[in-house]
């Protein structure tokens, strides 16, 4: 390789690099109306420029945002619609917006006041200098909040770098220490400050709406700085309590700086206890960190910093005059409660319909009390009242319509068990399934029942059927009801769509997912008739949405599934009356979905939503708390929180055993959970006993041939290949391979990848014949089910190859190998690892063929990549070393072979490398 | 303009609390890496996590933290953790799943690495990180001269003729910011460790 490390200085090379780096003076965007552009930050939105407008002549900032960041045409517009609002604010202490487009090449920009100013933090503001001086500064950009937040404008992302200082000569900021000293006093007339970006953030973080702070914080580009200027309610990602009372909690943060040097909450350690911390701990008093802040400067600051937006001020007006009164030496106002504070209290308390009445209430009283300072608010509570109005009259007329249908079918079911009231009489009790077989028959005898209610009540039983675990018997009254209702109600009826998702489900729960698709699909196109404003038909929408979401995630189509969770939730939380559990199995469902696309963050945000909301609302001890924590301690085990992982499986283990039947799938499932975070963490005994109940619970409600029994067995396997158990875990594979050969036939990938393991561990124990014959099957499947050269094709080659070369068939394994190393290269990148291993191991068999020179080739260049790749204790490492010395043992090269030798480590050093 | 050197910025990053430091890294380091991710083949969110990921370890990493330059350059640890990173994403995309609740822990994928990707990367970071330096150094009619005569590869007379200049100012600007590229950036390097 050539040295290059001066590539700098010759013109040539530098050039060459210059015109290949995307840099703003090589790719200045073209704005119309704007020239002389210069950049001058770049920030995870986008890059700012300072430009000249022409029509003006007069300096302006422009920031040219990045492409992706507004992807549809609905954003964009509303893009224009923020960006006009924002234009709007005329304060000297608001960076003024004069103009947005879009840049020749498609971007969005918006132009604002050019402010020759440095951030807040940067400009050498220090509460050692002077307080009085610092509080009257920061008043001023409090007058400029409140100025905003009357025009109903939230800013959403203040901090130190959206407040830029003007008039403070550049500082350049110390490099060892975060501030210099600056006599503000002196310069405290030219001083001003200027809030950036004000109510532009709302654009970008709606965006975002729903996602957790650690992805907003990655796809904003923002990073630790500014997530601690955030508030809680930001944090936990619940947007509808983003209001004015957000940007108070921001400048509480801002104050705390000034007033401290540090953070409220400290932000380079753990990030998730930093989000945790902000959520939930009380920062430290900053008279604990600095003893001579006065006590009131202080209050004031924790004020602004309290979790609970109602315990905050709750105007950036009032914590201007408190402190103003604090400069002028009058009491400060902080610790009275506040009315909005005592009204939200009182009207939490109702509920339902009754919510009408309240919103109009909040609005009125909001009007008088706290109008100007919630116009936000009061915007939101408008367009809720009227949702709720809306779903008051479809209640009303649905109810109607339930009530006749429930009377229907009371009197139907009262007539039912009348007629087996013998029965009951006799000496044995009647089961449910009986009655309901008697019900069905009974519904064909009687007459004079409307088609509506003869759907209505075959549903009715079908769905018992359904929850009883007959499946079959749920089948088919669900079928027939469709077909009933399909003439009744027509196809193309909400009714009909109701009953396809019905079977749908039943179908998908019996394992057929294409007749199950097929029908929720049929649904899903009626339901795209659904207007926007029948929130009840958009609730069933959405759970036919979710229900398509789960049948996407069996398919394997995580994409998919990903945004049918996200509309379900959306349409499913316009209907706050009912479907509470299957919001909360939306919201698991989408995490879990999210989790196994690798979005972790994402999904552990949504599992915590689910978790609190299930918690607040159906109680600690509820099935569906239990249900969302087992998957909250599967996402523990996979990202390595063992304890974490192993409380949140032990609690849900203790509610499942209280509340249901010992034998329930569901404990099975929490038994097998904890058994893979036993088997994460090492402790193979426990694991595999845990499993073992598992499987024996799973056996009894699913049967023998089940996936997830077969699914225990193979982890039983594993987990005895790796205590050396070889017998036990031969023995096991095959138990796994006859079933999921009965259960799901021969000839599938999956099929081949068990006999894969299994000959690995028979090649372990010497029966290299079984293992060839086991990967000559595996082999053949995945020829006729996988792509052609699927890189699982390629590595069974390889291995098969290992295999023929411990049976001394070397010459049958070279042209194997080539084959394989070939098949990589076509899929993989150049490079890549595995084509190493496969060239290590064809080195290997070259060395058996007694060609040494080329053995030497291959050896030596793939060494290089698996040295490169793993670390000197892997497997791979040690037996890319471990060819090396055979070669040039057998190559008669003693000395480069004791030079390989030395670097093989030690025994010791491998030992506490296995677990 | 000063400009911290990212040895020094690593000292701000490990001691007291800078949200300044850690925006000053970020804004950085985020291109650098972002770019190495997506020529690892990385979707653009899956570009962005990788970054995340190496920010979120480089910040474990740093309690307690001594950069010791002996143990190896700043720019060597970033490229590990950026690895680390890349290869951590691609195994949780190619994560083999049985199709029954098997956990398969094995079959992790890793990427090839091209030392030179990451030296290309790196040297258009440089780069970057100098021509931002060098905007207030040089006037904007130079800088315009310098983009269209020696990026965009317009012939001199014509970046002349569109920026009002003479053919002489083309060439000298061309050279004189070349020549001062070359020099901060070699300070760079220098800072670099």
């Amino acid at each position: 390789m050539r040295d290059d490390s001066r590539w700098f200085t010759d013109a040539g090379l530098l050039l060459e690099a210059v015109c290949r780096t995307s840099t703003h003076w090589g790719q200045l965007p073209e704005i119309p109306g704007y020239d002389e552009l210069v950049e001058i930050r770049r920030g995870g939105q986008g890059v700012v420029y300072k430009g000249r407008q022409r029509s003006t002549n007069r300096t302006v900032a422009i920031k040219v945002l990045l492409d992706d960041i507004y992807a549809s045409e609905a954003s964009r517009l509303r893009f224009e619609q923020e960006m006009q609002i924002a234009a709007r604010l005329r304060d000297p202490h608001i960076v003024r917006i004069y103009d947005s487009g879009m840049t020749s090449d498609g971007r969005l920009f918006y132009a604002m006041e050019y402010v020759d100013g440095v951030p807040i933090d940067c400009a050498g503001l220090k509460f050692g200098n002077d307080l009085k001086q610092t509080l009257a500064l920061f008043a001023k950009i409090c007058d400029a909040v409140q100025y905003a937040h009357q025009r109903g404008i939230i800013h959403r992302d203040l901090k130190p770098g959206n407040i830029l200082i003007e008039g403070i000569p550049v500082t350049p900021v110390d490099e060892d220490s975060s501030h210099t000293a600056f006599d503000l006093k002196a310069r405290s007339e030219v001083v001003h400050p200027k809030i950036l970006d004000f109510g532009l953030a709302k654009i970008v973080l709606d965006e975002m709406e729903g996602l957790s702070a650690l992805t907003r914080v990655s796809q904003t580009g923002q990073f630790l700085g500014s997530l601690a200027f955030a508030s809680p309610e930001q944090i936990e990602g619940t947007y509808e309590r983003v209001d004015t009372r957000t940007d108070i909690y921001s400048l509480g943060a801002i104050l705390y700086q000034l007033l401290t040097g540090r953070l409220p909450h400290p932000v380079h350690q753990n990030l998730r206890r930093t989000l945790n911390d902000i959520t939930t701990t009380a920062p430290p008093r900053p008279r604990s960190l600095r003893a001579d802040i006065p006590n009131d400067v202080e209050t004031m600051a924790l004020r602004c910093l309290a979790k609970e937006p109602e315990r905050r001020y709750q105007t950036a007006g009032d914590l201007a005059a408190d402190i103003r009164r604090f400069l002028t030496g009058k009491p400060i106002d902080a610790k009275r409660d506040h009315t909005w504070y005592v009204l939200r209290k009182t009207l939490s308390r109702r509920k339902g319909i009754a919510a009408l009445a309240t919103m109009l209430f909040v609005l009125l009283a909001g009007y008088a009390v706290t109008m100007p300072l919630l116009y936000q608010k009061s915007q939101e509570a408008e367009r809720q009242t009227q949702v709720l109005y809306q779903r008051a009259l479809e209640a009303e007329r649905r109810t109607q319509e339930e009530a006749e249908m429930n009377q229907a079918l009371n009197s139907f079911l009262l007539g039912t068990l009348q007629k087996s009231s013998p029965e009951l009489a006799s000496s044995r009790d009647m089961t449910v399934r009986e009655m309901l077989d008697q019900a069905a028959d009974r519904l064909h005898e009687t007459a004079g029942l409307s088609p509506p209610m003869v759907v209505g009540i075959q549903r009715v039983i079908a769905g018992a059927h359904g929850k009883l675990g007959h499946l079959d018997t749920a089948e088919r009254g669900f079928r027939e009801a469709l077909e009933r209702g399909r003439i009744a109600f027509g196809s193309n009826s909400f009714r009909a769509a109701a009953l396809m998702r019905d079977l749908g489900e039943v179908l998908w729960y019996r394992g057929r997912l294409e007749e199950a698709e097929q029908l929720l699909n049929e649904a899903l196109a009626v339901y795209e008739q659904v207007t926007d404003d029948d929130i009840l038909r958009q609730s069933e929408y959405g759970l036919c949405l979710f229900s398509m979401a789960h049948l996407h995630h069996a398919r394997g189509r995580p994409d998919q599934a990903v945004q049918c969770y996200r509309r379900a939730i959306s349409m499913i939380d316009g209907d706050a009356k009912a479907q509470r559990f299957q919001r909360l199995m939306a919201k698991t469902g989408l995490a879990t979905t999210l989790f196994e696309r690798g979005q972790w963050a994402e999904a552990k945000q949504r599992y915590l939503e689910a978790l609190t909301e299930a918690r607040e609302k159906l109680g600690e001890d509820h099935t569906m708390v239990a249900t969302i924590l087992t998957h909250l301690g599967r996402y523990h085990t996979r990202t390595e929180s063992f304890e974490e992982s192993e409380s949140c499986l032990n609690k849900a283990l203790a509610i499942y055993r209280e509340k249901l039947d010992p034998e329930h799938a569901s404990i099975a499932t929490v038994l097998a959970r904890l058994g893979n975070l036993k088997s994460a963490i090492g402790d193979l005994e426990s694991a595999e006993r845990f499993w073992r109940d598992a499987q024996s619970i799973y056996s009894k409600s699913f049967g023998e041939h089940h996936e997830k029994v077969i699914g225990i067995i193979h982890n039983l396997a594993k987990s005895k290949e790796r205590r050396k158990d070889y017998a036990g875990a031969v023995q096991d594979y095959r138990v796994v391979l006859e079933r999921y050969g009965q259960a799901y036939g021969e000839n599938r990938p999956t099929t081949a990848l068990i006999r894969a393991n299994l000959a690995n561990v028979l090649a372990g124990i010497g029966e290299t014949e079984q293992a060839e014959e086991e990967l000559r099957k595996a082999l053949a499947t995945l020829k006729s089910t996988r792509p052609e050269n699927h890189h699982d094709t390629a590595k069974t080659i390889v291995w098969l190859a290992w295999i023929l070369m411990k049976r001394d068939k070397a010459a049958d394994a070279e042209p194997l190998l080539h084959q394989a190393i070939n098949m990589l290269k076509t899929t993989l990148p150049p490079g890549h690892s595995w084509i190493a291993l496969a060239e290590n191991t064809l080195g290997a068999c070259l060395t058996q063929l007694n060609r040494y020179e080329e053995a030497e080739t291959y050896l030596l260049d793939s060494w290089q990549v698996i040295e490169a790749q793993y670390d000197s204790t892997h497997e791979y490492t040690v037996k890319a070393l471990s060819r090396l010395c055979e070669l040039y043992d057998a190559w008669g090269k003693p000395e480069e072979a004791a030079e390989w030798r030395s670097y093989v480590p030690a025994e010791e050093e491998l030992e506490s490398e296995i677990r | 303009m000063s400009y911290t050197t990212p040895i020094r910025l690593l000292h701000r990053l490990a001691g007291d609390i800078d949200p300044t430091a850690w925006a000053e890294f970020h804004r950085r380091y985020l291109d650098l890496i972002r770019g190495f991710a997506h020529r690892h083949g990385l979707q653009p969110a899956d570009c962005d996590d990788v970054a995340q990921d190496v920010f979120v370890a480089l910040s474990q990493s740093l309690s307690g933290f001594q950069y010791d330059p002996k143990k190896g350059k700043f720019r060597s640890y970033l490229k590990t953790l950026a690895i680390r990173a890349i290869n951590r994403k691609l195994r949780q995309k190619y994560e083999r799943r049985v199709q029954c609740d098997i956990e398969d822990e094995q079959n992790a994928v890793t990427c090839a690495f091209d030392g030179e990707v990451w030296e290309d990367e790196w040297r258009q970071y440089h780069i970057r990180l100098a021509m931002g330096r060098l905007t207030g150094e040089f006037n904007e009619r130079d800088r315009m001269a310098f983009t269209r005569y020696a990026i965009l590869g317009q012939s001199a007379a014509q970046t002349a003729e569109a920026l009002g200049m003479s053919l002489d100012q083309v060439y000298q600007a061309k050279s004189r910011i070349l020549k001062r590229l070359a020099e901060r950036i070699a300070q760079q390097v220098e800072e670099e460790g």
